[in-house]
């Protein structure tokens, strides 16, 4: 079965057989990434030719042109990963004009960043040829940012089991969170969700917050925890590897633990989900009657099975 | 003869989703084995009305991109053998599939199934295109109102532009009592704009919200107006020559039918 192409307007060049496509800023290389189809495709075209131009690569270190590539940030970082791991290359740097992409991707990759220059019309054929003019510098390294550079000690906790646990990872996670926020149309992609990515900074455990109701349509995939600061309604969907907070009514589909975790917890203040997944484990509940009480609930896997119990503070 | 049917209308809220689950599980209950796609993506619909929107994990977006097997994003209804639905994807857009791979998905279906009912979502654009394209018989769904007989006729071009044989048309809420006292235009007026075969007349009744709150089509229901209305046009759409029953109920005009009217004796529909 062949993919869809994600980018309509372009023409699709055979990827198969087109070597990766490389420019020079400085002295630094940009590998112009290739127009694939899905992530998929980018992903084994990469490893395909990456080895055999390996050489332009000189010290190690590269910059990414997405130009308007569709490509979300949960792809960008896997693809950044790939290079870091397979090539040992370090991605240093990006040159974007996706919105989605620049507004998360700075905090989140800690990358360098530099804007495209949107009047220039570049093709296929173009691209082969370095930009005449020098990109724009957008941002500053992310961690200059006051907001990343926070010391976790400048947040003491109140709870002092919370303490202890910053105390034993003090390692800095270099996995960054996976994160794809889309509404349904394209357009709303930018404006769709409105996600305030607030790490926590205790080393430990990531979460994402989303600080409004989850309408239909809208869906959160994230690496770590998930909070919602509202409901989540039916045709909404929450995808983390962690654990998810509802802080409101859940109606729509949760999946907790998604890479697998099946002590991963769902807990809502009013549990109504259309379907529960845990690791890999689904669930339906059973219909309620409206005057059931409401109260916070939880649900966890318990003897192979997803179970939902009143919440108790441990 | 594995048959696609798509279900079309152009305008939107004219029931083009409560008559693909009808006709499905009417199919179905007939005894053949029936694939329902949901051609909305971003807005489903028909799970709901199937009542089986708590079952779905894989969609078919997910099919298409590879993400799953065609088997596993299939869902079978408990109701009846023989009935699947293949969900669309809710957080996804009409552009996340193209015509081709539609037809490439509806071939494969009619390698299992007798019928694919294909549920078109409102509009001319991505959606009715994908929609339409696998399809091997198109009935349009109209209900009695100016704005839908214009789209629905639109509609009759496209089909015959993408050389589908003579589509076939469903008059939807249809209100006997209302046409009977010249308020609403009688299925003559709409037979001669659009000048296609009538393959059905549905009332207008709670039944259908009811049972669309319920998740369980009005077709399961055996004593519902709606229900045999919908195993009529299940008869017709399966080629058998059934009569239609006249709608245009003349009792519901004069005196007596007005004071019914104000001790809210009179039928439901008739308002």
């Amino acid at each position: 079965m062949s993919l869809p192409e994600v980018d309509a307007p372009a023409p699709v060049v055979g990827l198969e057989y087109s070597p990766l496509v490389f420019r020079q800023e400085g002295d630094v290389p940009v590998l112009i990434v290739p127009r694939g189809r899905t992530f998929e495709e980018l992903r084994d075209h990469v490893r395909a030719r990456l080895p055999e131009q390996r050489d332009r690569i000189g010290e190690s270190t590269l910059r990414l042109d997405l130009h308007d590539r569709p490509i979300v940030l949960f792809d960008l970082r896997r693809l950044i990963s790939i290079f870091r791991d397979e090539f040992q290359i370090e991605v240093t740097g990006l040159y974007v004009r996706n919105d989605v992409v620049l507004k998360f991707a700075e905090r989140e990759l800690k990358l360098r960043l530099f804007v495209a220059d949107p009047s220039e019309e570049r093709t296929e054929e173009a691209a082969n040829s370095p930009l005449s003019a020098p990109p724009l510098e957008l941002t500053a390294l992310a961690s200059e940012l006051p907001h990343l550079s926070a010391p976790p000690e400048s947040e003491p906790s109140p709870d002092p089991t919370l303490e202890e646990e910053t105390q034993e990872p003090k390692t800095q996670v270099p996995v960054l969170p996976e994160l794809v926020v889309a509404s349904a149309p394209a357009e709303h992609a930018t404006a769709g969700v409105a996600v305030a990515a607030a790490p926590v900074s205790d080393g430990s455990r990531r979460t994402q917050v989303v600080q409004k109701t989850m309408r239909s349509g809208s869906s959160v995939k994230f690496d770590g925890d998930v909070t919602v600061m509202g409901d989540v309604n039916a045709g909404a969907e929450i995808t983390a590897a962690g654990n998810i907070l509802v802080m409101g009514a859940l109606k729509g589909v949760a999946h907790a633990g998604c890479t697998g975790d099946e002590t991963a917890t769902i807990f809502a203040f009013d549990l109504k989900p259309t379907q529960l997944r845990i690791g890999r484990r689904i669930a339906i509940t059973p219909p309620r009657s409206d005057t059931a009480k409401v109260e916070p609930e939880v649900a966890r896997v318990q003897d192979e099975q997803i179970a939902i119990e009143p919440y108790r503070r441990r | 003869m594995p048959q696609c049917i798509v279900v079309t209308s152009g305008k939107g809220g004219v029931g083009k989703t409560t008559t693909s689950a009808n006709l499905g599980c009417g199919l179905a209950l007939a005894g053949y084995r029936v694939a329902m796609i949901d051609g909305d993506i971003g807005l489903r619909n028909l799970d709901l009305i199937l009542g089986l929107e708590n079952r779905i994990v894989y969609d078919l977006v997910q099919v298409i991109e590879g993400e799953c097997k065609l088997k596993q994003a299939l869902i079978r209804d408990k109701r009846v053998e023989g009935l699947y639905l293949l969900p669309a994807a809710q957080t996804r857009d009409k552009n996340a599939v193209k015509p081709d791979d539609m037809k490439r998905l509806i071939g494969e279906l009619k390698e299992t199934f007798d019928f694919v009912i294909v549920d078109c979502p409102a509009g001319i654009e991505q959606g009715f295109k994908n929609s339409i394209v696998g399809a091997d018989r198109a009935i349009i769904v109209t209900t009695p109102e100016v704005s839908a007989i214009r789209d629905a006729d639109r509609i009759v071009g496209l089909v015959e532009a993408h050389e589908l044989p003579e589509p076939e048309l469903i008059i939807n809420r249809y209100r006997g009592g209302m046409v009977a006292r010249g308020d609403m235009m009688n299925k003559d007026d709409i037979l001669e704009i659009l000048a296609i075969p009538l393959i059905g007349m549905v009332p207008d009744h709670e039944d259908v919200i009811i049972s669309a709150n319920k998740g369980q089509p009005a077709v399961f229901d055996e004593a519902s107006v709606v229900g045999a209305a919908y195993r009529r046009i299940t008869q017709r759409v399966l080629g058998e020559d059934v009569p239609m029953p006249n709608f245009d109920r003349q009792d519901e005009i004069g005196f007596l039918a007005t004071m019914k009217r104000w001790m809210g004796l009179a039928a439901r529909e008739a308002v």
